[in-house]
């Protein structure tokens, strides 16, 4: 029971560190490339981006758990296992934890130095500090894109220790991105439909198409990402990958959600997106953002917590592996759980901050175009 | 200016050299009421088949239906093959392995879609056509270098060669001409 | 102004008008005398490589493929590797004439034409490789599904079939891309042309084109909806070439990254070429004006993000094959690292991980040169990286007793040399008889980027054509680099 607890616990966690983190690459990305279409939401990508130490702390009786003993991460109890034996020099509980540490502190601070200098820049508009943020944020993509791998790797990847697959971070890393797009456009458009400032006027028409755009395109590098692992997996049909798919096809309830995921998340936004009324109303990209949002919570828990599955002890067929529904949905309440404590810290960490930057020109030309139309 | 045989005539075509006034001329052309109109330019202006009115939705709805048509086709061309007409099995996969049917299912929907856009597009403009009136009017060879032009047809209701003529002068056109079949 | 132009600024430099830029495209093929002796030595150059592709395709099939250097347990050669790189070279163009339409990214008009001549080509030479590998090019139409007495029909599960549709596919929506593209440009050619032979040759290739405005507007729908349908094919085209190799169960091949990376491979790789040939090209044609700086930054950039992207993918499969755990997947890193072949691994590690790490600084970036040299070891790069996947992963994979080893002949070298001169020659060959940049498309751009439909009045009438661009350019980022009006020498 107790390790049901903290694989819940885990998935909770992992679903909002995700979005953390998809504010993170997009905050890297929108400094290395200043496209304008990251200026109206910078400062929701900020807020969550600070959230990144205290979801670390939050990960602490994680990495507790793992050097304590317990039975989160099969691997802790290496036993006899040769391929755990030679997995060894990087599936260890001291080496794990240090990566942790690692991970965290390196985000934050490469974050932390991109905050204050566009805080800096809106107070003394030295234009010098653009530059810097340009080749820091690109150098800070990098080192995000691997280090965010690994976390996955050591996250996720880990929970099934003879699991392997290279594309895994990425398809977290492109997922993430997805989730953080919608959550920022439902920010702005719910405050922009209650007519409250600045987001009102942030919420122009090419912010709305380069969200909706963005979101299209996010959906299908995530079917594509998703179509490509899997048919590699399934063609190679090789007895420690293919688990990953026998485990979630077996379950009639995760092939189901499996199934769903491939309309829900790939065939409806993209029908919703490619129309051009959806970015021209703002209630309508709204409940498109809060329909991806919603779907994103179903893939994650399709990815993450199959890994959780016990066997069935079912004589006819010894390997089958069943999810039981009441830890389901336990998973499901440790999420809301966690999206309160992530709410509240946003919140605070949102409050402190002007709403919109100044330093860029770009957004109040924008924002005047927008008002003549 | 002596008139030809009614049938014969192709109609009154105007020379501009500026988009943006080409823009603007068939803009109060087509508000003066005249409504068998073309303009030709050579480089596609933005907003001018709005302004004559023109709008065409065919060729998208072609490659939409011939794209459901590719994605078919390849689907029951694979599964007609590998499952009904000679079941094969290859590593112990299933007969019906949908997974490996998507590459070459996608590849025939780009296909037959691609195809459909081109050629759509051309019998919907009718080409080939190597003869066409148009090129009767003087000057036309720089239609496709940098000058602009505007036609309204004989068949157009409103159509009288002075008045036509006289609106198109009053719009900027630099040169009028008319033009045979 | 300068902030919604910060896209547009320094595309088009120079004293310019819809006339010049008609005038100075088209003249490079109406006027033959534009054409100097680096146009012959690199055509002849071209022209010599294609005989050797004669004879390099004539001993082949005459002896069989025991001339190439394949064999037991490397049974992709030199043959498989220079598919893959031609084809990756192709994947450039179809990005910046589809992709970058749908971005609206401007910088793509002056290059598009040429990256698709390129794509073309480079598909034609890529081409024949699995063609002859076959071994019996003669049947190859077995590949294809046609009915037929003896009820033979393709393995549809075999991603080696799912490569035909998909090149085929791929060759055929580039041509029609290109084509449709090319269909204004030849009716411009049309009615500039004074000669009665070359006039006739163009009227019939142009179908009656008149610049119609319903034809326009169909001809932009077919346009944008051809660059929709060519974003995911070219995606799907790599895919599918990697999923040759990663829908196999070799260490090495088999690999969930594949797809993506073997997609930022190549175009990496196709930059690289369109670079390559588009530096010499523009000093060679005074299309300085055309082709500015501001491109050639931009295509390094998208050069430095698809390298980084490709590394990447080296670091996964390096630490991935170590922590699989898995035998064969750490005797696949031994072998990279330690094996017979190990130079390849490291000369690639240091052609598509270090060098192109110099393009971070601007002043490489914009230093024609040196940018050159490195598309040029971007291009061994690209190449040594896919004998490091295919042909070291073969070397040895499961039983030692069956390991092997792989040296090329005589004819793996001529077939690749001389794919090189059938490319070079179709390519320059090219540049004398169509428009190398999409004339339409440039006036298109000047139109926009002189921006007076915003406030279009019959006042303004014939007052902006001769504006230069700098009005614009000079608001955002200083004075346009090269800004110069190129001498146009053929007037």
């Amino acid at each position: 029971m107790t390790n049901q607890f903290w694989q819940a616990y885990l998935f909770g966690w992992i679903f909002w560190v995700s979005l953390s983190l998809g504010c993170t690459g997009l905050l890297f990305l929108f400094h290395a490339v200043r496209g304008s279409w990251g200026l109206p939401i910078l400062r929701v990508l900020e807020a969550g981006t600070k959230l990144l130490p205290w979801m670390g702390l939050l990960f602490v009786p994680i990495v507790m758990n793992v050097l304590m003993g317990g039975d989160l991460y099969p691997w802790v109890h290496r036993g006899s296992d040769p391929i755990l034996a030679k997995k060894a020099f990087w599936l260890n509980p001291g080496f794990f934890a240090g990566r942790q540490i690692f991970y965290f502190l390196i985000w934050s601070i490469w974050a932390t130095l991109l905050t204050r200098s566009a805080k800096s820049q809106d107070r003394d508009g030295d234009l010098n500090r653009q530059q810097f943020r340009s080749s820091f944020g690109a150098w800070g993509m990098v080192m995000f894109i691997l280090s965010a791998t690994l976390a996955y790797t050591d996250w996720v990847m880990s929970l099934d220790p003879h699991w392997f697959s290279t594309i895994f971070g990425a398809w977290f890393i492109m997922g993430n991105s997805l989730t953080a797009f919608s959550f920022c456009t439902i920010f702005v458009a719910s405050r922009s439909l209650k007519n409250k400032q600045p987001w009102a006027g942030a919420n122009t028409f090419s912010f709305r198409k380069d969200m909706g755009n963005l979101m299209l395109t996010l959906c299908m590098i995530w079917a594509y990402f998703s179509l490509s692992q899997f048919l590699i997996i399934w063609s190679g049909n090789l007895p420690e990958e293919i688990t990953y798919f026998t485990r979630r096809f077996n379950d009639p309830m995760l092939l189901t959600i499996g199934t769903l995921l491939i309309f829900c998340q790939w065939m409806i936004p993209l029908l919703c997106l490619f129309a051009p009324r959806t970015k021209r109303q703002t209630h309508l990209l709204l409940k498109v953002a809060t329909w991806i949002m919603f779907v994103r919570f179903f893939d994650i828990f399709w990815a993450v917590v199959p890994f959780f599955m016990v066997p069935a002890h079912d004589k006819a067929n010894p390997m089958r592996m069943i999810l039981e529904p009441g830890f389901a949905i336990s998973c499901g309440v440790a999420t809301l759980i966690f999206g309160a404590v992530w709410g509240i810290i946003f919140g605070i960490l949102y409050k402190s901050e002007n709403a919109l930057p100044t330093f860029d020109p770009r957004l109040q030309d924008l924002m005047e175009a927008d008002v003549h139309v | 200016m002596t008139l030809v045989q009614e049938p014969k005539l192709y109609g009154l075509v105007a020379e501009f050299s500026d988009p943006d006034v080409l823009l603007t001329a068939a803009k109060q052309t087509h508000n003066a009421g005249y409504r068998k109109l073309d303009a030709f330019s050579p480089f596609p202006v933005h907003g001018l088949s709005d302004a004559i009115a023109f709008e065409d939705y065919k060729v998208p709805w072609t490659v939409f239906f011939m794209g459901l048509l590719g994605v078919t086709c390849g689907f029951a061309m694979q599964i007609y093959v590998s499952y009904i007409d000679y079941p094969l099995n290859v590593g112990g996969r299933p007969m019906l392995s949908w997974p490996q049917f998507i590459p070459v299912a996608f590849e025939c929907t780009i296909l037959f879609a691609a195809y459909s856009a081109v050629f759509g597009m051309l019998a919907y403009n009718g080409f080939p056509r190597p003869y066409q009136s148009i090129f009767n009017t003087p000057r036309f060879d720089l239609a496709s270098q940098d000058r602009f032009f505007l036609a309204v047809e004989s068949e157009d209701p409103k159509f009288d060669i002075e008045h036509t003529e006289a609106f198109l002068r009053s719009v900027g056109a630099n040169t009028v001409s008319i033009v045979q079949k | 102004m300068a902030s919604s132009n910060a896209l547009n600024d320094e595309l088009i430099t120079g004293e310019q008008s819809y006339k010049t830029i008609n005038d100075r495209i088209n003249n490079i093929v109406l006027n033959p005398g534009k054409h100097g002796v680096s146009w012959w030595m690199v055509f002849l150059i071209g022209f010599g490589l294609l005989q050797v592709l004669g004879m390099a395709l004539f001993w082949l099939l005459w002896r069989g493929v025991g001339v190439w250097g394949i064999n037991k347990p490397v049974m992709w050669g030199w043959d498989i590797i220079n598919f893959v790189w031609w084809i990756g070279i192709g994947h450039a163009g179809t990005l910046i004439s589809a992709i970058l339409l749908l971005l609206r990214q401007a910088w793509r008009t002056s290059i598009n034409r040429f990256a698709e001549a390129m794509t073309i080509f480079a598909v034609s030479c890529a081409g024949i490789f699995p063609a002859l590998h076959t071994g019996r090019p003669w049947v190859d139409y077995w590949l294809f599904p046609y009915p037929n007495v003896v009820g033979m029909w393709p393995q549809f599960r075999s991603p080696l079939l799912w490569d035909v549709f998909a090149v085929s596919t791929y060759a055929t929506v580039s041509i029609l891309f290109w084509a449709v593209g090319l269909l204004p440009d030849i009716a411009s050619l049309r009615d500039k042309s004074r000669n009665k032979v070359v006039r006739s040759v163009y009227g019939i290739l142009s179908l009656g084109w008149t610049g119609s405005v319903k034809h326009w507007h169909r001809y932009e729908q077919a346009y944008i909806l051809l660059a929709g349908l060519s974003t995911p094919l070219v995606l799907s085209v790599h895919t599918i070439v990697s999923f040759d190799f990663a829908v196999s169960i070799v260490p090495g091949w088999h690999t969930t990254i594949f797809p993506p990376y073997f997609v930022a491979g190549a175009v990496y790789a196709g930059f690289a070429m369109v670079l390559t040939l588009a530096i010499p090209v523009r000093a060679w044609y005074g299309l300085k004006d055309y082709i500015t700086m501001r491109h050639i930054d931009w295509m390094a950039k998208v050069m430095l993000a698809t390298g980084l992207i490709v590394f990447y993918g080296y670091i996964l499969e390096m630490f991935y094959g170590m922590y699989s755990g898995n035998v064969f997947e750490l005797g696949l890193v031994k072998n990279r690292l330690y094996g017979p072949y190990a130079w390849s691994y490291f000369m690639l590690l240091f052609c598509n991980g270090v060098v192109p790490q110099l393009l971070w600084f601007p002043k490489i970036r914009r230093n024609l040169v040196a940018l050159w040299l490195i598309c040029q070891v971007v291009s061994i790069g690209m190449w040594l990286e896919r004998f490091v996947i295919i042909s070291v992963s073969l070397l040895r994979d499961f039983l030692p007793s069956s390991w092997g080893f792989f040296t090329p002949t005589m004819w793996d070298i001529g077939l690749f040399l001389g794919t090189m001169g059938q490319f070079m020659f179709l390519m320059f060959g090219f540049l004398r008889v169509l428009p190398m940049i999409n004339v339409f498309e440039m006036k298109e751009l000047w139109y926009k980027m002189t921006g007076h439909h915003h406030t279009g009045t019959s006042a303004d009438h014939g007052a902006h054509s001769d504006k230069p661009a700098s009005d614009e350019a000079t608001g955002h980022g200083g004075p346009p680099l090269l800004g110069q009006p190129a001498a146009d020498k053929g007037e």
